[in-house]
């Protein structure tokens, strides 16, 4: 009897253990987007790291649409709805915002209150087994303080894409003289 | 007696309880991705008899090249690589907006074959002998704020048996030369094979789901 109460529990912790994990295989990506932000002082010490996964937009949900299928529209950053074409080549922008986004949706065509943009460095591709990632970053300059509060991933191909916007879990302010880099990963095959 | 019956209900409310906070635990995130759902079902007179969903990770290397392409960030012109459907490298401009553009091209295709061989990121064709084909249809778009599913789907009406373990999905692209050729994007092994006799019909379905 007095092992009554162990096996309650080993009961109660098989059952959530294996809803667990069965939950968690369904919740994996197959192709991901992280960002990771990184804020530098004057010195150039770094005092906040965040990494966090961006929701993407109708527009990236087009382009991808675009790459697998065939022709397909996105809305562009005036509101406009435009058929993407056939064009691939075209700069690619990362852009953080003092705005408030409530609850980042895919409808998403532009940041709520942009600060600044900065065109990304030539994006990089790598494959490890089975596994793929297309990395590509920015930094930002301040010359006085600034509080972001939101970041995007922009495309231009003859009008400007929103791609990817979140609003960061907390605000991250960069102090005067400071820097901030944003780094967007891409991984595909993220669950193998 | 009636002890033993409550102690019981005891179990199977533990167990119940247990399931039910797994999953509360089940992670609320539904941004930052792309997933892809495939259905394959088997109809035998009409009459579905099986059917395999499956959620992996199906995108090839040819995948992540044209991705790639899309977030390359400067200047035209820049060449790169995939491997079409019969293994040959061809080269593939990323270019702004002239004719020799890889997306300038139509053309999409839906295999179902025989083969096992585990899925590899380097995969340009199916890995089986019994491979069949078909056009695929016009993917379809239905949008669930912040989620949207692209739908496309083939059907296979079969004039003899095989067993169906590998699913592809490819495209037609335009190389540097101007010349169209086949490349295999997607490429999935089903967790349960399907042995289908002639006369069955098959459907297959990818669904990709953004934000899903």
């Amino acid at each position: 009897m007095r092992k009554l109460p162990v096996i309650l529990l080993s009961i109660f912790l098989i059952s959530f253990i294996a809803s667990s994990a069965f939950s968690l295989r369904e919740g994996r990506g197959i192709m991901e987007v992280f960002v990771n932000l990184k804020v530098y002082d004057a010195k150039g010490t770094l005092i906040k790291d965040i990494t966090m996964r961006d929701p993407l937009t109708q527009a990236m949900g087009g382009f991808v649409n675009r790459l697998l299928f065939w022709t397909a529209s996105a809305t562009d950053e005036s509101g406009t709805s435009r058929s993407l074409g056939t064009g691939v080549s075209g700069p690619v922008y990362i852009c953080v915002g003092t705005g408030s986004p409530v609850n980042p949706a895919y409808s998403d065509y532009k940041l709520v209150y942009l600060l600044q943009c900065v065109q990304a460095s030539q994006s990089t591709m790598s494959i490890v087994g089975n596994r793929g990632s297309i990395s590509l970053s920015a930094s930002f300059a301040f010359s006085q303080q600034y509080t972001i509060t939101e970041v995007g991933l922009r495309k231009y191909l003859s009008y400007n894409y929103l791609l990817a916007h979140d609003a960061l879990p907390s605000p991250v302010t960069v102090p005067a003289g400071g820097k901030l880099t944003v780094t967007y990963i891409i991984r595909i095959n993220s669950g193998v | 007696m009636r002890g033993e019956i409550l102690v019981a209900l005891l179990l199977i409310s533990l167990m119940f309880l247990g399931v039910y906070t797994g999953l509360l635990m089940k992670p609320k995130e539904t941004k930052g991705g792309i997933s892809v759902t495939l259905v394959v079902r088997q109809y035998r007179n009409g009459n579905l008899i099986k059917e395999v969903v499956d959620r992996k990770d199906p995108f090839t290397n040819n995948f992540v090249q044209i991705l790639y392409a899309t977030m390359y960030n400067r200047g035209d012109q820049k060449t790169y690589t995939m491997k079409d459907i019969s293994g040959t490298s061809r080269s593939l401009y990323i270019s702004y907006s002239g004719t020799y553009n890889p997306l300038f091209a139509t053309g999409n295709y839906i295999y179902i074959g025989d083969g096992t061989a585990s899925f590899s990121i380097n995969d340009y064709k199916l890995s089986g002998t019994n491979i069949l084909k078909a056009t695929s249809s016009t993917p379809s778009e239905s949008t669930a704020n912040p989620k949207i599913n692209y739908t496309i789907s083939a059907s296979f009406s079969l004039s003899s048996a095989m067993t169906i373990s590998e699913i592809g999905y490819s495209r037609i692209l335009r190389d540097s030369g101007g010349s169209y050729y086949e490349f295999l994007l997607m490429r999935d092994v089903l967790s349960t094979p399907i042995s289908a006799l002639a006369g069955d019909t098959v459907t297959v379905t990818y669904i990709i789901r953004i934000n899903g």
